[in-house]
């Protein structure tokens, strides 16, 4: 009996043993082998999902488009002839003679670029200092030789039809916006893709002017509401009683002014102006002290801005849009906002490189094939262009070859890409293939880098103190800067029942800047991040030319000294209250932004002004409570969080307010955190940040100021009303030396070269980069920061700054940093082994050591 | 079969009274009631004892400790982060030691070698290193030396107090400053305060050696007489009273800058927090001291893990308790009654488990808002919870309701209600103790996923748990793998003891196995 | 034939739950917010539109080039949309954020097959090292062998997934260099290399399982093994071996196969940890990505899946009881 039980536990074991050696043996055979790939090896967490140039979502998709698509002109290092020019002997490239931070535009797709605004001044109606400026109408020549990757040819007509489809309005693709929403203003398209909307505004702004559309437009009474020119603040018809109109005969309550504004809704424009009766008084008593006939457009035009109509973007032929093919090898481009694309001696400069870089192009045949109807219950069209290998097309210098979703992509060389043949392009791109897997764990994306399978990797927190002086480490600044926003609207505060309406008092957000310690805050709370005490962060060049980085001129220096509390003494010095230094230089090294006395002296006199001033509603015996929100509850919003207890804690230890502060935490805000932030829903959003054009400072304050940019979190400050005063520094242009006044969002806007296409700007004046000299320039921008500073709703932290480590498969053919060209990217990428002797060189060494060697 | 006749001899024979009527003898044995009858057979199950000891020192541990460390949970530390376990007794050997074997190039290596050169807090233990043939430099770094010097800016106030400080303890904590422009050039060093010798190199930092390979200091200096630049420093000075002769002049060393905040100064980070925490906060701390080392965070993972634990016991005891009470009944009546009540009852646990968990609990957290991150863990292992319970009751009740005993107590009129209490219920308490018993490992298991997925986060304030730890520990395993281990440890003594705990149990209650001990 | 009608009965329950469970899932998503996060240089105008063009919003009011307010289409006409595409038309609609465009079916179908790849082969091999490990844990009972394999067990269960693949990768792929640390790309799903680069990811998956089924097996087997009918079936004359084959493991089964069901659905949607770890395109990650995405068509295409193969499960579960112990009816009275 005992023999068979045995042989029972003998069977129940054999099966045991039997199924893992089973899989122990599989495991033998396949041992070691791990596989290396071809080529280039990279990785990413998010693999794209739709890379076509009219509808991509967001930068991951840009992994395979910026590839797959050619340039009409790019940027390539400047190299110093004396050390030899850009070859060898050898004919290999002359990494040494590259001149640090220089660049050039070079003509890639595009052999000729040519200003053609006066030609075309009469057909789309530029007036004659327009004409003077240039830069509004370009022709671009093409290479006669461009090709897709399966060899069909390209000519400008294909350049046509992909604009023409990327603003179809069938489609509403998501990238439209790119050619009338920013840098690039092309003529009638924001027309074109809204053809058939109906909207509702004041009739002056958009696109519709008195002269031509009096007779279509309507007046319109929305929802209850008059609406007026400032749309955020929409007044009821007590609006017309109050605002200094005191009302007119026949409209004194609201009732009144109710039924009157009803009565006029549906008519034209046109009609209320015909009209003799109740409109006619309230037309004039608007126009006091001007008789009706000795209106000007100008007056109507302005009138018709009080007015609130209904607009409707009449249907439109794409050859009214400013894109279209001169020839078979020229197209041309016409635009509201001028970009001057050519120096003055005809040379190209760096926006030829920048916004000119490329335009949508699609294959045809292929584009339409992947066309879709509307499903039932929508009305839009949608495409699969660009989403798998069968429905992509190259034009660059790479083409897709696999494409397995949320696996693996792996680009090839596209050897119908214009620029191989190129003398300019020997014995460069020896990448022959890039393969990027999806590793959404970090610790396998190092285990893969240690074990030769990857060639790049970032350096994160935990790897940092290892690698950080491997010589196969490089560093890079990134543009993004960090901030603080402190919800300051005291209207809203004072309802929100929390009792903290003392942030709407400047002093109190000052003592808060003036508190935090930045390089401790970046030490606690971030990865590796530089501490930043300016808007605009350290990797903005205001003079691309020859690398001048704006954060380092003069007037940024000094405007920032303003800011943090140095006053300049007569004689170039400088003092913070205790100390005095005697030039800018060693005032800014001292600088810290951080100074505790005065910021409990600005407390407390914040706190005064809280219990003095009646317009704060305030009650002594309640805390008061500030609401840090935020999307998403983790480690870094905790860290983040708890942090910035503390630092209310120390602050008001010793002030009247000691105690009396609690910051409560909340996430629950998820993707709406912007928007609730904007509507008062909490008080403090940390951690915001704006990032924009490297070469364009003065833009980076559109994110502040340009509330149609849609990215300021602080809506309720009016920027068109609050107003700076500022003396123009002397120089040879019409507004030299004045003292001038002007709502910041005109500063803005003039310093951009903005005013004079927005409305809201009531000065036309123009010193965009080109227009004026750049001191003159330098100064507007720094006295804009400060001013915007100086308001303390956003509270700058922190600016970006990465490093990653590379393999030693390849290697980048400078260490140094170049603001467009990063490393030298694919193009100069240097193999140091091919496929197998890399394989050899892993076997035969221990790379998590090599990896460690410092030069 | 013969007649086999024995004979009784007579005197054997008494005449019996009736006071002596033979009754049944009292029991002898103590009457034993169900619960010492499991008892006595829990206690002769030696794996059970064992495993009921370990859970008992898990539940000290996370009651005691807490108490007796100087740190709280949300104590966090900017500079001591993943600093490895050390325990005193074990400073001296290679094991526990807060030291971590290196293998690294020349330039990192000489980074931490001068460290302690300049302050003999080594961060190089003991400043001792073997060098292999392919140039690299083999060592042990000791993570709480490791950080060295940090820039810091600090007010008047505290500067003079740091001064005080060091002159009654002797201690140097300020040491000499150096010049803005013989810092490191490139970005990511610039801030760095362990640069206090010469380097080269804008986009990556290099060292300058002297002829015999050593580093070349560049303190900031002033000539004896001049003015001092540090606003005044007068105490412990590392290079002496009287200064240092250098080309015929006595120097002295500048010991700050003056900045807006006050003034910037160059201090060890380790005599730094013991002046910070005995001198000023006086918070209990002596000493930079882990005994199981600290998070990403700077959060001493022993404070962390023994608070950790004693929330996770007391959450999970709650939960199992609340889903065994609903899973029970529910179960019972469902399995009892079957018919076209288990067929609505199943129904409505069937729609309730599988509505998924994600989407309740983010609706869940738009509309509460900023409540406690516990009680949305509750509902969220709640409203499932009982589910399981209740299946396994039906199950059990399913098996056992149609048992011949069952049959017979109910010919005897037994009404359902007891039926279900007294008959069926015991047999069925034997699975379900085993698996209520691994509802609290279970929970922990539960709980490390709901973090990694990031649908909950308990590490609010004063409150942490055990999963949260081993979560955080997971993204940096490769680097900081101690982190993982002491919490991993805790639940696998955990699991282990509540597992022979259960199987105990289990065959304690098990009335069948009465007397059939092994 | 009461089996046949019993099942009819449970499809037909099934059914109405299926309808309920996805009318709530429908409700329950359409409760979320509608969140339109504009990025810099995208035009808000086009972003409402394209969400109108969904059927989400209606009469968007646009003053001044920004969109003022806009309507929440009822969820009631939002589902009757939906389900009129779905059952005219067999779309089931398009991905809103992620996969934008791309149609939600193909997305699904090409990401199903590794996901439930990789739970069959742990099945196929967790299944027989449990019951093993139990059988022979059960008649070792309380013997030095049964102590050890409990410890193992337990060592095993108790290390979070997370924490176990890490180990078992860093071991076997990264150090050994067994096997690839990533599963091998390509569509051969049978092919022998990518069973071997799927060998750590399958046994991440089922080592837990394979310690579930050994305990449960052990506890059932041990309280079976005890029972009168394995006396009378020992006194029959079977050997021990016949006896508790035949009789023990089935009366345990009773217990165990439910759990092997249970065990195969938990994985299928628990395997998201293990496949962001060895970057398995499995459709693990897309449920909770659809939810923090809101990206109803997702959503309630996956939803559709759990909970069907939910249900189904259940089903097979009940009627498995009547076959392993022919007297236990489910739903008898």
């Amino acid at each position: 009996m005992a023999k068979k039980s045995k042989r029972l536990a003998a069977i129940a074991a054999a099966s045991v043993i039997s199924v893992t050696g089973i899989s122990g043996l599989l495991a033998l055979t396949g041992c070691n082998n791990v596989d290396l790939k071809t080529g280039y090896r990279t990785y990413t967490s998010v693999m794209p999902s739709n890379w076509c140039e009219l509808t991509y979502s967001d930068n991951n998709d840009t992994q395979i488009m910026n590839y797959i698509a050619g340039e009409l002109f790019t940027f390539d290092y400047e190299f110093d002839e004396s050390k030899g020019g850009k070859f060898k002997e050898d004919g290999t490239v002359n990494a040494d003679a590259i001149i640090d931070g220089g660049y050039k535009a070079v003509p890639s797709a595009a052999t000729a670029i040519e200003d053609v605004t006066t030609e075309l001044a009469a057909k789309w109606g530029f007036n004659e200092d327009q004409v003077a400026d240039g830069g509004y109408a370009w022709k671009f020549t093409l290479r006669n030789d461009i090709k897709w990757d399966d060899g069909t040819a390209i000519n400008a007509r294909d350049f046509e039809y992909s604009m023409k489809e990327q603003l179809d309005p069938k489609f509403q693709h998501l990238r439209a916006s790119s050619y009338y929403g920013s840098n690039i203003k092309i003529k009638n398209a924001r027309g074109y893709v809204y053809q058939g909307a109906k909207g509702n505004g004041s009739g002056y702004k958009y696109g519709t002017s008195y002269e031509k559309d009096k007779d279509t437009m309507t007046f319109s009474w929305t929802n209850g509401y008059y609406v007026v020119e400032k749309y955020k603040n929409q007044y009821k018809p007590a609006w017309l009683l109050t605002a200094g109109f005191g009302g007119f005969e026949g409209v004194k309550t609201e009732e009144e002014g109710e039924a009157f504004l009803k009565a006029w809704e549906g008519k034209s424009v046109a009609e209320c102006l015909a009209d003799t009766g109740l409109m006619k008084t309230f037309l004039d008593s608007f126009l006091v002290g001007k008789e009706r006939a000795s209106w000007t457009a100008e007056d109507y035009d302005i009138l018709l801005d009080t007015f609130n109509v209904d607009y409707e973007y009449p249907e439109m032929e794409f050859s009214e849009v400013g894109f279209y093919a001169e020839s078979e090898y020229e197209f041309v481009i016409v635009l509201d906002a001028p970009i001057y694309a050519l120096k003055d001696d005809g040379s190209l400069s760096y926006h030829a490189a920048y916004e000119f870089s490329g335009f949508p192009l699609v294959k045809k045949d292929l584009w339409e094939s992947c066309k879709k109807a509307p499903q039932e219950g929508a009305t839009l069209w949608t495409t699969n262009y660009c989403t798998s290998v069968e429905t992509t097309a190259s034009w660059g210098p790479y083409k897709l070859t696999s494409f397995q979703r949320d696996k693996q992509f792996v680009l090839e060389r596209n050897d119908n890409w214009f620029n191989y043949g190129e003398a300019d392009y020997a014995n460069q791109y020896q990448v022959k293939t890039i393969v990027t897997e999806q590793i959404a764990d970090t610790n396998t994306a190092w285990m893969s880098f240690l074990s030769g399978a990857l060639d790049e990797i970032g350096l994160d927190v935990n790897h940092k103190d290892d690698y950080r002086n491997s010589k196969y480490t490089v560093f890079a600044p990134g543009t993004g800067t960090y901030a603080m926003n402190l919800y300051s609207n005291l209207e809203v505060l004072n309802k929100n029942g929390r009792n903290n309406s003392i942030l709407a008092i400047k002093d109190f957000r000052q003592a808060v800047s003036l508190f935090l310690d930045r390089d401790d805050y970046n030490a606690a709370t971030t990865t590796a991040m530089l501490s930043c005490y300016g808007l605009i962060g350290p990797s903005y060049y205001y003079d691309p030319e020859n690398a001048g980085v704006y954060r380092d001129t003069e007037y940024a220096k000094k405007g920032l000294l303003r800011v943090y509390g140095f006053t300049e003494l007569d004689g170039g010095k400088w003092t913070d209250g205790t100390n005095e230094y005697n030039d800018y230089e060693a005032a800014y090294a001292a600088m810290k932004g951080y100074n505790p006395t005065l910021a409990k002296e600005l407390v407390e006199k914040a706190y005064q002004e809280l219990t003095t001033n009646s317009a704060y509603v305030y009650d002594a015996s309640k805390p008061i409570e500030i609401i840090y929100g935020t999307s998403v509850d983790n480690e870094n919003t905790r860290r983040d969080y708890n942090y910035l207890v503390k630092l209310f804690e120390d602050l008001t230890k010793g002030t009247s307010l000691e105690g009396k502060i609690t910051l409560t935490f909340n996430a629950s805000y998820g993707e709406k955190w912007a928007e609730d932030f904007r509507s008062g829903a909490y008080e403090l959003a940390s951690g915001t940040g704006f990032g924009g054009n490297a070469l364009n400072p003065a833009g980076v304050l559109g994110c502040y100021v340009d509330p149609s940019l849609g990215l300021t979190y602080h809506t309720y400050w009016d920027v068109y009303s609050d107003n700076m005063t500022f003396t123009m520094p002397v120089g040879d242009y019409s507004e030299s030396g004045k003292e001038l006044t002007m709502s910041i969002y005109n500063w803005y806007a003039c310093v951009n070269g903005m005013a004079e296409s927005s409305n809201d700007a009531t000065n036309k004046y123009n010193w965009s980069s080109g227009k004026v000299d750049e001191a003159i320039r330098l100064q507007v921008m720094s006295a804009i920061e400060e001013f915007i500073l100086n308001k303390y709703y956003a509270i700058i932290t922190t600016s970006q700054y990465s490093g990653s480590v590379t393999s030693a498969k390849y290697s980048y053919i400078t260490e140094n940093y170049n603001m467009y060209l990063g490393f030298g990217g694919f193009r100069y990428m240097i193999e140091n082994y091919d496929d197998e002797a890399w394989a050899k060189y892993v076997k035969s060494t221990n790379l998590e050591s090599e990896y460690k060697k410092t030069n | 079969m013969e007649n086999v006749n024995f004979n009784i001899p007579k005197e054997k024979f008494q005449f019996a009274s009736r006071s002596d009527i033979n009754h049944d003898k009292k029991l002898d044995t103590k009457p034993r009631s169900y619960m010492q009858d499991a008892f006595s057979r829990f206690c002769k199950n030696k794996g059970a004892v064992v495993a009921a000891i370990i859970i008992i020192c898990l539940v000290l541990f996370a009651i005691i400790v807490p108490f007796c460390t100087p740190y709280r949970v949300d104590y966090t530390d900017n500079y001591f982060k993943n600093t490895l376990p050390k325990a005193k007794m074990f400073a001296n050997t290679s094991f526990w030691d807060g030291c971590e074997a290196k293998e690294d190039g020349k330039l990192s290596f000489m980074y931490y070698y001068a460290m302690g050169q300049e302050t003999g807090h080594n961060a190089v233990k003991n400043q001792e290193y073997k060098i292999t043939d392919d140039g690299m430099y083999k060592y042990r770094l000791d993570s709480y030396h490791s950080t060295g010097m940090v820039y810091m800016n600090i007010t008047l106030a505290e500067y003079a107090s740091i001064q005080k400080y060091q002159n009654e303890f002797n201690k140097q904590v300020i040491y000499p400053t150096v010049n803005g422009d013989d810092r490191p050039k490139s970005s990511q060093d610039k801030d760095n305060a362990n640069y206090y010798y010469q380097t080269k190199g804008t986009s990556k930092t290099e060292i300058v050696y002297d002829k015999d390979g050593n580093v070349i200091p560049v303190y900031s200096k002033y000539e004896k007489g001049e003015a001092a630049l540090d606003g005044g420093y007068n105490s412990l000075r590392i290079e002496g009273k009287d200064g240092i002769t250098a080309d015929g002049k006595t120097y002295f060393y500048n010991y700050a800058f003056i900045t807006s905040a006050g003034v910037e100064v160059r201090v060890n980070y380790y005599e730094y927090y013991i002046y910070n925490h005995t001198y000023v906060l006086k918070d209990g701390i002596t000493e930079p001291y882990f005994i199981f080392g600290t998070m990403g965070t700077g959060q001493d993972i022993l404070t962390n893990l023994s608070s950790g634990a004693r929330f996770s016991f007391l959450f999970s005891i709650a939960v199992a308790l609340v889903n065994m009470i609903v899973g029970l009944i529910y179960g019972m009546i469902e399995g009892y009654y079957g018919g076209k009540v288990d067929l609505v009852m199943e129904r409505i646990s069937e729609i309730l488990s599988a509505v998924p968990i994600y989407i309740v609990i983010t609706l869940l957290k738009y509309h509460m808002g900023g409540t406690s991150q516990a009680l949305l863990l509750f509902l969220s292992f709640f409203l499932t919870g009982w589910i399981g319970m209740a299946g396994t009751t039906r199950m059990q009740f399913y098996r056992y309701k149609n048992q011949e005993y069952v049959l017979a107590a109910r010919t005897l009129g037994a009404r359902d209600r007891r039926l279900m209490w007294k008959h069926i219920l015991p047999n069925a308490l034997g699975t379900l103790v085993t698996s209520c018993a691994l509802v609290i490992p279970g929970m922990i298991y539960s709980e490390v996923s709901l973090a990694y997925l990031g649908i909950i986060n308990l590490s609010t304030g004063n409150t942490t748990s055990v999963g949260t730890i081993i979560e955080a520990g997971q993204r940096a395993m490769q680097t900081a793998p101690h982190i993982v281990i002491f919490p991993s440890v805790f639940l696998i003594l955990l699991m282990l003891s509540f597992n022979l705990f259960g199987n105990g149990l289990r065959d304690a209650f098990n009335p069948s196995l009465r007397g059939s001990e092994g | 034939m009461y089996m046949f009608k019993y099942v009819l009965k449970r499809l037909g329950l099934m059914l109405m739950s299926f309808c309920v469970i996805m009318f709530m899932c429908f409700v329950l998503i359409k409760l979320l917010p509608l969140v339109v996060n504009v990025q810099q240089g995208q035009d808000q105008i086009i972003l409402y539109k394209q969400l109108e063009a969904r059927g989400y919003i209606r009469n968007i009011i646009i003053q001044n080039n920004t969109v003022v307010s806009y309507e929440n289409v009822p969820i009631m006409v939002q589902l009757g949309i939906y389900l009129k595409r779905i059952f005219l038309y067999g779309d089931f609609g398009i991905g809103v954020n992620i996969y934008r465009n791309l149609s939600v079916w193909d997305v699904f179908v090409t990401k199903l097959p590794p996901t439930v790849l990789i739970n069959i082969y742990s099945t196929l091999i967790g299944v027989p090292i449990g019951l093993g490990l139990g059988i022979f844990a059960a008649l070792k009972k309380n013997k030095w062998q049964d102590q050890v394999v409990n410890i193992v067990i337990i060592l095993i269960i108790c290390l979070p997934s997370i924490v176990l693949g890490v180990v078992i990768q860093y071991v076997f792929c990264y150090k050994l260099g067994w096997f690839p640390l990533t599963m091998k790309p390509g569509t051969d799903y049978l092919s022998w290399s990518m069973f071997v680069s799927m060998i750590p990811a399958i046994f991440s998956l089922c080592l837990g399982s394979i310690a579930g089924y050994a305990r449960y097996t052990r506890a059932e087997l041990s309280e079976v093994l005890t029972s009168e009918f394995m006396l009378l079936a020992r006194t029959k004359g079977l050997t021990r071996g016949q006896a508790t084959l035949r009789h023990a493991m089935r009366n345990s089964m009773v217990v165990i196969f439910p759990s092997i069901l249970a065990e195969f659905i938990s994985v299928l949607s628990g395997s998201l940890v293990i496949e962001a770890m060895f970057s398995i395109p499995g459709v693990g990650g897309l449920y909770l990505s659809a939810i923090n995405a809101k990206d109803y068509d997702f959503f309630m295409l996956l939803s559709g899946f759990y909970t069907f193969i939910g249900l189904l499960a259940s089903i097979v579960v009940d009627i498995s009881y009547g076959f392993i112990d022919p007297r236990i009816r489910m739903g008898a009275k």
